[in-house]
Formats: C-alpha cells, structure tokens, sequence
C-alpha cells in the first residue's frame, strides 16, 4: 500500500487504562470492518513497550518500524507495510530500541504531523495500556478517543483513573498557551493546603481561582468525548455496564462519553489469536462479528447504541 | 412544564428526546438502583463521592421522573376527552397500592397501563416471555414447580414496582389451591 499526502485522515486512538481488555483485538477488528466497507485504514502500533498487532492480523512482525522514522528518518508512508487485508496497512511501533519514555513531547507532535499527512481516511492507533502521561498525550491527539473496558472492577476502576488523567492532560496542554501551565500541577501539590481530595474538588478549585480558568475548564469539559466499548461480557445484563459507566462519568465527573457497542465473550477468538488468523475474516457471520460491525457503525456515527436497557 | 424543563429532564435521565413512556420507566429504575446500590461500576469511586452528592443525583433523578410522567399524564387526560374514560397514571399507581389481590388479570392490566410490554419484562428480569402470559393468564399447568412460579412472580411485580410481597402471597394463595385441587384428582 503506498500512502502519499493527498486529504487529512481521521484518527481514531484506543487506550483504557487495564492490559488485557482486549484493546488490539477491538482495534483490529474495527480496522478490518472498515476496510471491507471500502475505506482505506492504517493501524499503527503505538504499544511501544509491546506491540504486537500483526499477531492479530496474522503476518510476521514488520521489518521496518517506528524506529527508522525517528533514527533514520526513513519518511513515515515507506513504513507502512501490507496487513494481508485490503485497503489496509500496518504501522509497527518499536520493540527494543526506543523505550517508551524516549520520545519527547515535541517529537511526538512531529511523528503526529506526520501521520496526519499520511495517506487514508482512518488511521486507528492502539496505545497499549497505562495511564502514563505519554500514552494519554498521544490518546489525547485523535479525532475519536476510544477506550475498551471489560465488566471486571479492575477494569472499570483503571477507566476512570485514566479519564481523569486524561481530562486534567487535556486541560494542562491547553494552559501552556495562557501562560498557566503550571496550575493545575501546583494546586494537586499543594492540595492539602487547599483541601482537595479527589477530582471534583480538583476541578472545583481550579474553577473557582479565576473567570479565565473557569471558563477554559468548562470549554475542555464541553469538548472532551471518550467513545466506550464494553467487550468479553457473559450475560446480557451486563450490556447495562455500559450504560451505567457512561452515568457515572457524567453524573459524577461531569465527563461526556458515548457508549457505542459491546462485544459477548467467545472462546473462538482467543484461538483466532493464538492459530494467528483474522477473527473476522475467519467468523465473519459469528455474533461477536456483527456486534463489532454495529459498534463500528456506530463510532462513524459518532451515536449511541440503543440499548432496551 | 415547559419545553426546556422536558428536555433537561430527559437529559438527566440520559434519553434521547422523543422517549416513550416504558423507556423513561426502565431508565428511571436503572439510575435509582445505580445510585443508591454498590455495584462494580460505582465501588471503585466509593469514597470520592459523598453521600450529599449521590443524595442530589438521586433527588434529581426523581424530579427527572417525576416530571415526565405528569407530561404523560397531560397526554392521557387529552386521549380522555377525544376517546373512553381511562384513570390517569397517578390515580392508577393509587390504585395499584391500595389493591390487595392481585389475580393475573389485575397484573395484566396494571401492566398495561404502565405501556409496558411483556418482552420488556422478560428481558430485564431474564424470566422467558412464555411464562410471563402463563402468569397473568394464571395457567397454573403450564407453569414451573412452585418454587419457580414464586420468584417468576416476584420478578414481574418487581419490574413493575409493585409491593412483591403483597402480589406474590396473593397470587400463590390461588396457585396453591389450585395444586391442592389437582393433587386431589391425581
């Protein structure tokens, strides 16, 4: 696939916290429904401390890497290499030699330029797990900010410390521009002085030190969207999950988000992974392949699925 | 209740607007039961929030609902005028309180009134369609042993906010007639 600048693509990131949610696999398979629908697609594995796409697409780990980008400035589309499905192409993070706090700010936004000139009309970035300031710097870039949780408490308490992090991220990036960087930083160092303890009265506070920042955390809370997929549930009530994060992130954070889809557990798809074969090319009629396709339709939409709760 | 005020409390019962009145139930009952039980979606956040907040959500929730349902209301009172006298939801909910037996008949037709359909209820309390209408139909034969039929029964009253105690000793009373009854003929 050769990838030339031609029009802007939209970039979809995946992150949430927990490892083993099944980020990579939701991605790929998301990667896949779209390009059999005709669009042109380019996963890049940004899972610096491990990526391992390809396993999910079933083709040998990539030569070529992010690496070279950054070390020999090999130019970002010669790095793009064939998934093995049409209309898609791969993008591989670096394995040994770049650690993941190796990359500065400034690069990133570089390697982002980039890849927003890359030639597609989706590139979908998996970001591994953490809530390190690096992966949510780069989940914090997309056009749509997806996060795959699972019905287990671990899971769902991570998400929520990743939106927060991600939330204050998104406001502390944007105060470099008023000259009030450090704000945010300085209040949570001294947020005993202040009587903080958790992220309401965080916001609260910084609510309240001035018009100017009041106005600019209402206008990042207006503007922050994350998109919820719940995967690996057991029962049908648990579809409800979903929902009842979404709530709670808005109730209690003030945070929006839409809940797009779930995915029901099916053993078949961890034999998929380990036999290195494409579940959805393998079970394209299997329910779990039509709930991805709706959950897909639905992060196109921008909607919410409709749940007879 | 003026147009901004329907909206918000859509909003706070987080509905599209255009919400009938069974979606607007069913939301109702899942934020009440979210708020004010533990679950692996609110545990996690347990100590952040304090109870005063989740005392406002929930007083916010039931304003939301509350609310809606008077609009409602206003359009049974309009569907009154032009067609048969039907009681408005408020009386009904009266009435459901003060009953005492609650034959499958009776829970049919609060059930009705509630605009809510049996495969609502079935999938909610997971309790196959089948044997909800042998419930309200009372077709003891084709329903499961007692202890089965109970919980089914405790379910249904439950889904439609009933006092399940009252609707189940009620009910049963006349499914164990009934098995005494068949029981003699054996």
């Amino acid at each position: 696939m050769k990838a030339i600048n031609e029009r802007s693509p939209e970039i979809w990131t995946i992150g949430g916290g927990k490892g083993g949610t099944g980020k990579s696999f939701v991605l790929s398979s998301v990667g896949i429904c779209l390009a059999l629908q005709g669009k042109t697609v380019i996963l890049i594995d940004a899972d610096l401390g491990g990526a391992n796409l390809h396993t999910f697409l079933g083709i040998n780990k990539p030569r070529i890497s992010l690496t070279d980008f950054f070390e020999k400035k090999v130019p970002l589309p010669d790095l793009v290499v064939d998934s093995g499905i049409k209309n898609m192409g791969l993008l591989i993070g670096a394995i040994h030699s770049l650690s993941p706090d190796g990359i500065k700010y400034t690069q990133k936004l570089k390697l982002f330029r980039h890849i927003k000139k890359l030639n597609a009309d989706y590139i979908l970035i998996d970001l591994g797990a953490g809530a390190h300031f690096n992966t949510i710097d780069t989940f914090l870039l997309a056009d749509k900010m997806i996060v795959v949780i699972i019905p287990e408490i671990i899971a769902i308490e991570n998400l929520y410390f990743f939106l927060k992090n991600a939330f204050f991220r998104h406001v502390i990036n944007s105060l470099g521009g008023h000259g009030l960087r450090d704000v945010v930083q300085n209040a949570w160092k001294n947020r005993e002085e202040h009587d903080i303890k958790n992220f309401n009265q965080l916001i609260d506070y910084l609510k309240g030190l001035s018009k100017t920042m009041e106005n600019i955390i209402n206008t990042k809370l207006s503007d922050f969207r994350v998109y919820i997929i719940l995967n690996r549930i057991n029962t049908s009530q648990e579809i409800m999950i979903g929902n009842s994060v979404k709530s709670i992130c808005k109730k209690y954070f003030g945070l929006n988000s839409s809940y797009v889809g779930y995915i029901e557990f099916d053993a078949v798809i961890s034999r998929c992974i380990n036999k290195r074969q494409s579940y959805m090319q393998a079970y394209p009629a299997s329910r779990c392949a039509k709930e991805i396709e709706r959950l897909t339709e639905n992060l196109l939409e921008g909607r919410d699925i409709h749940t007879t709760l | 209740m003026s147009g901004k005020d329907y909206s918000k409390y859509l909003e706070t019962l987080e509905l599209p607007s255009g919400a009938s009145l069974s979606e607007i139930r069913k939301a109702y009952q899942h934020l009440k039961a979210l708020y004010s039980r533990e679950s692996i979606v609110t545990l996690p956040i347990e100590d952040e929030i304090s109870a005063e907040v989740k005392r406002q959500i929930l007083r916010q929730i039931e304003e939301a609902y509350q609310g809606l349902l008077v609009s409602f209301e206003k359009e049974e009172d309009t569907l009154e005028n032009e067609m048969i006298s039907r009681p408005a939801m408020k009386n009904y909910e009266q009435t459901s309180v003060e009953l005492t037996t609650f034959t499958g008949q009776a829970l049919r037709k609060i059930r009705e009134r509630l605009n809510i359909d049996l495969q609502d209820i079935a999938l909610s309390t997971r309790v196959q369609t089948q044997y909800l209408n042998d419930i309200e139909l009372e077709n003891f034969e084709a329903l499961p042993p007692e202890a089965y039929t109970r919980g089914f029964v405790i379910s249904y009253a439950e889904y439609l906010s009933l006092d399940s105690k009252k609707v189940v000793d009620d009910y049963m009373s006349r499914y164990s007639a009934w098995k005494d009854e068949h029981e003699k003929k054996m």
